[in-house]
């Protein structure tokens, strides 16, 4: 019989070919999402000047609706820089979006491939599932911090021209809170994509429990029933420091990263026991 | 590492998904160099087996190796020495045919690209199109140049010819026949016996989840009940004690009769009784089995 051993491939290169393949067919997608963040962000900053010009107008208007309403549209100090990015991108246009990102990125990862039924060639090749999985992990980590940091670009080339004020350190940390918000959405999207290998059950997880920690955070001021599970919303922890105005929340950060690292080693675990399903 | 006295080994191997039955208790033993034909009708274990063999699912219980390899521990350095053809092939539709293989000879630690560029060429295959702007049976051509590229020392290919032309099923043939003189080994499955019995050595036959038989092919072609139908002018006379009959069907003028070992005494005993018309048919799977089953019971 033929003596020729074949050797395992080295680690690197796999993850790095995988890695690029990945990013290549999701490469449509990404663009359209970050295409379409960035115009978002010209549209708002477009406007600013007339926000700023009637402000004592607006904030008048503004300043009559009740607190938790104020706060629940994140509309405390509006024609500022800061509460004006807060108000229009901050909660809720730029973490959702990367959540889409992300989880879209998470669903298609492994159980996107199962349901193509490309899992049986990627997985028939000289790859541990570990591998598959790290490669995917940054495919997607990549397309997010991609689209995150043309949305900062945009803001941060764009304020000066509109007099918006706001200072780099802040807005690159609401930048940040809000990436770590997306990639944690995305691990647990990953999670239920790699225990199930249904895309379609991953994603309606993933982006349905990002919904409701958004609404959850979002009407929380305005019911007294739900304030006290403000906290359980992880909006609330990437955004209730309002990073554009304290900056980076440390401690929340560090939740966000590190729930987000525990869950991608449950769902790589999770990976390696599933039966990958025939079409 | 010793150099194993077997391809593949499997011992006990089952797979059950909840209580449902995918392959039970499966014994079997593949010698280098054979190609081994693993026949069944569809949806008797075959695909279950042969994704267990690649990692792709876990074994409920039993063992398995490849050239001494584990199917479970060793799955990924096993991978490396395996080419494989999936059942039902996916490929990455966006992607051109060489920038899928190339894909593939990367993922493979580097494959040259004269490897497959010459597979293609053979198999005429133009790999400039994109998949998805390929026929079926150029898909499948690709699925097989992906399969045989780095110069496996096991192939496992699950129903390789569906969709190929039957020019490209000889030159598949062929390049089978090399690859087993060059030292690989074959794992072949089939539910058409054609289609084993032209490139196998031996054959195991699995039925309902489990092992009925293992043998060589001349073997199972030799029990293997034919299939011989008799047109007589008025009712057919009474076939069944003719020796190696093994079932008879009427209707009508006509009788069906499934039958192993020669055929004189049978066409005797038809001329006897003025027969009018013979058709023969090649055993099917369905009917070497039958031929199986039966010669044991009797």
């Amino acid at each position: 019989m033929s003596a020729v051993v074949l050797p395992v491939p080295h680690a690197a290169p796999q993850v790095l070919v995988l890695t690029l393949r990945t990013l290549r067919d999701r490469w449509r997608s990404t663009f359209g999402w970050g295409l379409g963040l960035v115009l978002i962000g010209i549209m708002q900053l477009a406007v600013y000047p007339s926000v700023a010009s009637s402000s004592e107008g607006m904030q008048a208007f503004v300043d009559q609706w009740p607190d938790a309403l104020k706060e629940a549209f994140g509309l405390d100090a509006y024609t500022t820089g800061a509460g004006f990015l807060n108000a229009e991108m901050f909660s809720m246009m730029i973490p959702l979006v990367l959540i889409a990102i992300a989880t879209t990125a998470a669903a298609a990862a492994t159980a996107g491939e199962e349901e193509r039924g490309t899992a049986d060639l990627l997985l028939s090749l000289p790859v541990s599932r570990n591998r598959v999985m790290a490669a995917k992990v940054l495919a997607g980590g990549i397309a997010v911090v991609l689209v995150a940091g043309a949305t900062w670009l945009t803001i941060a080339v764009g304020a000066p021209f509109v007099d918006l004020e706001i200072a780099a350190g802040d807005l690159a940390a609401g930048i940040l809170m809000t990436t770590l918000l997306a990639l944690f959405f995305g691990a647990v999207t990953l999670l239920i994509g790699a225990a199930t290998g249904k895309r379609t059950v991953a994603l309606g997880v993933g982006v349905g429990l990002a919904l409701a920690a958004f609404l959850l955070n979002a009407l929380a001021p305005l019911a007294d029933w739900l304030e006290p599970w403000q906290d359980a919303s992880p909006f609330r922890w990437a955004l209730g420091n309002e990073p554009l105005l304290n900056g980076v929340d440390v401690a929340m950060a560090g939740l966000l990263l590190g729930l987000s690292i525990v869950l991608l080693v449950i769902a790589a675990i999770a990976y390696r026991r599933h039966d990958i399903g025939g079409r | 590492m010793d150099e194993p006295n077997k391809a593949l080994r499997l011992q006990g191997l089952t797979k059950f998904y909840g209580s449902q039955r995918g392959i039970e208790d499966l014994t079997l033993d593949v010698r280098p160099g054979e190609v081994f034909g693993f026949l069944g009708p569809n949806g008797a274990g075959k695909t279950t087996t042969i994704r267990m063999i690649l990692g792709l699912i876990h074994p409920t219980r039993g063992r398995g190796e490849v050239l001494g390899l584990d199917i479970v521990k060793d799955s990924v350095r096993l991978r490396a020495q395996v080419g494989y053809l999936p059942g039902d092939l996916a490929l990455y539709d966006r992607m051109q045919g060489k920038d899928l293989l190339e894909f593939v000879g990367r993922m493979r630690g580097g494959v040259p690209a004269t490897a497959y560029e010459q597979l293609a060429e053979r198999m005429q295959l133009d790999l400039d199109r994109r998949i998805k702007d390929l026929s079926r049976g150029n898909r499948q051509k690709v699925g097989v140049v992906a399969a045989f590229m780095h110069s496996p020392r096991l192939l496992v290919l699950d129903e390789p010819t569906s969709g190929l032309d039957p020019v490209v099923q000889q030159e598949f043939q062929r390049l089978v026949r090399e690859t087993v003189d060059a030292g690989a080994t074959v794992f072949l499955s089939s539910h058409v016996l054609a289609e084993v019995e032209e490139m196998a050595d031996r054959v195991g036959i699995v039925v309902s989840g489990r092992l009925a038989v293992v043998d060589t092919v001349d073997t199972l072609r030799e029990r293997a009940a034919r299939k011989i139908e008799l047109d007589f002018p008025a009712a057919p006379p009474d076939l069944t004690g003719a020796p190696g009959v093994q079932r008879v069907d009427v209707r009508g003028a006509t009788a069906t009769c499934w039958l192993t070992g020669p055929a004189g005494s049978l066409l005797k005993l038809a001329v006897d009784h003025g027969v009018v018309d013979i058709h023969t048919h090649e055993p099917d799977l369905e009917d070497a089995f039958l031929g199986y089953v039966t010669g044991e019971d009797s």
